[in-house]
């Protein structure tokens, strides 16, 4: 073992691999902070520059770019509330309320070292542990990944701000804005009202970039998208030690849920980043303070976010079953690189495999640095004048909207839920949970609908299985609480009232 | 935003969820279902229908009690929301000048570009909306220029993401 261990340190330590490993991290750190623009394009853009590299070079490249792009992501949810990707919508609110209140550096410097530090677990937690979860993976049907992203959306609903009744109708927006299209199950038009682009459905990232970013400007009008004037953004890292001491209990608990989630395939950190911030909040002693600027939510999402990138590529490389879009394109790179997943990865050629793991480690502990880059460069974004700022970032949402599909349709959804998140938050709706409607609609629809075929229509056998009826008990179990609570809250303030 | 526009905000709210509810039940209700099962095209959207018209009627409801003890004594402390926590403010509603000119440059924008282009159209809408901000025509001109044209490289050269094209070709 100790040869192809000794074999893979040649490999990744190559100035080649490590010039690649620098140049796609800094690619992803571009591509993970521009509002519109995802991991997955990056990925793809990657990968014809992958065909002319050797085998872990090419791994290297996806692995580093994803890891940093999802990373960046953060980034401008911090400084402009415009979230880079779902999951980082779950702790907007928090990260952007600290830049409002001049810790816009603090924040950075969280996001990142909670991060770095949730993406190392999760890859102990391939090293150890890879071929148990992907047991366990393999374990779960439709039934568990129902009630998975059940609990997740459920969680986005229950912690927004304004109530119940508004976390969920956000939420149930969402959902209805993910099934119009051709349905999964039968191609069927639905709620196309015969406009022949609504067919193809309503991509997230312009509706994220509308309900985020357009309506902030709406809203802030020509004070911008910030509300606190000139903000320092110095030392992303000072203070962050006492942070994550403080809420270390977050950081690891965070860093394993999203191991485990992430394990699963189709799952994502998206999920894992609102059960996490949803248990953060449940679990705080001060959980008034979520959603205000509070980092205790901040640390257990980013670290379970990360995490589950990491173990997301278990299933692709133990079994070959890519989790998401980004681990598709990575199997796909693999196979065309002579390195077939699956369990002969580690008999065969397993210095390739050990060097990919290392590349891992490389890969997250290069957040740091670049973290600090990125934060001294934003530290120029609040000297440019509101004017200015508005119009780059006006243009990048309507370049990022168009660029998804290359068709104006983007655009139009963008500038419709732009306006509609700005009438629904000036009712304080929150705008999250219609994101992360729109994104898990479909996994939570296929999974529902294929359960109910299964069970020929009996909702019982939803609590049939062990895990599943673990899990839907739980997701339960939250909205019976909720809904309790907020009637005993209702209950004793009319009293109040009635004197 | 004081109790009583809110509880009133908040009903219309509610009925309009509860109404659109409604109408995606019915026009889900039409759709296909597969042969000799209740699983078909439909089947979620009705559910999320469901959903949309029991919290819709949950939230006018107590929109609507809200109202009542706001109207029976100004002095008492205003009921809160249903199911929800003590009154928060919400953010205003009323949009600023520039808000509004801004709204139509980018539906404008959007209207223009697949004629104009993205150099041109953009260049336009950058300028103006610059020019909305604060900054003098030469300024607004020169970061449009300088914007428009580094966004139109990395995109188009940079990325191969093609954007619209104007008359010009480009």
């Amino acid at each position: 073992m100790a040869d192809p261990f000794l074999q893979a340190i040649a490999l990744v330590t190559m100035p080649s691999t490590l010039l690649v490993i620098v140049l796609s991290s800094a690619f992803g750190l571009f591509v993970g902070a521009m509002p519109g623009l995802t991991a997955t394009m990056a990925t793809a853009i990657l990968v014809p520059i992958t065909f002319y590299m050797d085998p872990v070079p090419a791994i290297a490249a996806i692995i580093a770019c994803t890891a940093m792009a999802i990373t960046a992501g953060d980034l401008p949810g911090t400084l402009l509330r415009i979230p880079g990707t779902p999951a980082s919508a779950a702790y907007v609110e928090d990260a952007f309320g600290m830049t409002r209140r001049g810790q816009a550096s603090l924040a950075i410097g969280i996001g990142i070292s909670a991060s770095t530090i949730g993406g190392l677990i999760g890859f102990v937690t391939i090293v150890v542990a890879a071929p148990q979860l992907a047991r366990v993976a393999l374990n779960f049907s439709s039934f568990e990944y129902f009630w998975l992203a059940l609990l997740g959306l459920s969680s986005a609903a229950l912690v927004s701000s304004g109530g119940i009744a508004k976390g969920a109708l956000s939420l149930l927006l969402g959902l209805f804005i993910s099934q119009v299209g051709l349905d999964p199950l039968m191609a069927q038009p639905r709620f196309t009202f015969g406009i022949s682009e609504l067919a193809g459905g309503i991509s997230f990232i312009p509706a994220m970039i509308g309900m985020f970013a357009l309506a902030e400007i709406l809203r802030n009008g020509s004070a911008g998208v910030t509300v606190a004037t000139q903000t320092r953004v110095g030392n992303p890292f000072r203070g962050v030690g006492a942070v994550l001491r403080r809420y270390r209990k977050n950081l690891l608990r965070g860093a394993g849920i999203g191991a485990v989630i992430g394990a699963l395939p189709g799952v994502g950190g998206d999920v894992a980043a609102w059960i996490t911030y949803a248990l953060a909040k449940r679990t705080s002693k001060t959980p008034g303070e979520f959603g205000k600027g509070h980092p205790e939510g901040l640390v257990e999402a980013s670290a379970s976010n990360n995490a589950a990138l990491s173990s997301a590529w278990i299933p692709a490389m133990v079994f070959g079953i890519p989790g998401d879009a980004v681990t598709s394109i990575a199997v796909g790179v693999l196979i065309m690189k002579g390195m077939e997943p699956g369990p002969q990865l580690l008999t065969v050629n397993p210095q390739n495999f050990y060097a990919v793991m290392m590349v891992f480690v490389i890969a997250n502990l290069l957040m740091l640095p670049f973290g600090l880059i990125a934060a001294r460069l934003a530290r120029h974004l609040f000297e440019v004048p509101r004017s200015y700022l508005n119009v780059a970032i006006l243009l990048c949402c309507v370049v990022g909207s168009y660029a998804i599909n290359n068709s104006m349709f983007g655009v139009w959804v963008m500038i419709a839920l732009g306006i509609l998140a700005y009438l629904l938050e000036a009712n304080r709706f929150a705008v999250a949970p219609i994101i992360l409607g729109i994104v898990l609609g479909p996994i939570l629809e296929m999974n529902f609908t294929t359960s109910m075929m299964i069970a020929r229509g009996d909702p019982l056998a939803f609590f049939e299985r062990p895990i599943a009826a673990v899990i839907g008990a739980v997701t339960i179990a939250i909205w019976g609480a909720a809904v309790a609570s907020g009637l005993i809250g209702a209950a004793r303030r009319a009293r109040a009232a009635a004197g | 935003m004081t109790p009583r526009p809110r509880f009133r905000s908040d009903l219309a709210i509610g009925l309009a969820f509860a109404a659109a509810g409604l109408g995606i039940w019915f026009e889900a209700g039409g759709l296909r279902r597969m042969p000799g099962m209740i699983v078909g095209s439909g089947l979620f959207p009705q559910i999320t229908a469901a959903g949309m018209i029991l919290f819709g009627t949950v939230l006018a409801a107590g929109a609507l009690l809200g109202l009542r003890r706001a109207r029976a004594g100004p002095a008492r402390p205003a009921a809160g929301a249903a199911a929800g926590p003590p009154a928060q403010p919400g953010r205003p509603l009323s949009l600023s000048a520039y808000s509004v000119a801004v709204l139509a440059a980018i539906v404008l924008l959007a209207a223009a570009l697949p004629s104009a282009g993205f150099l041109l159209g953009g260049l336009g809408f950058a300028a103006v909306v610059a020019r909305l901000g604060g900054a003098r025509w030469t300024g607004s001109l020169l970061v449009a220029a300088v914007l428009v044209g580094g966004l139109y490289w990395a995109f188009v050269h940079g990325l191969r993401v093609p954007l619209p094209v104007g008359p010009f070709g480009v």
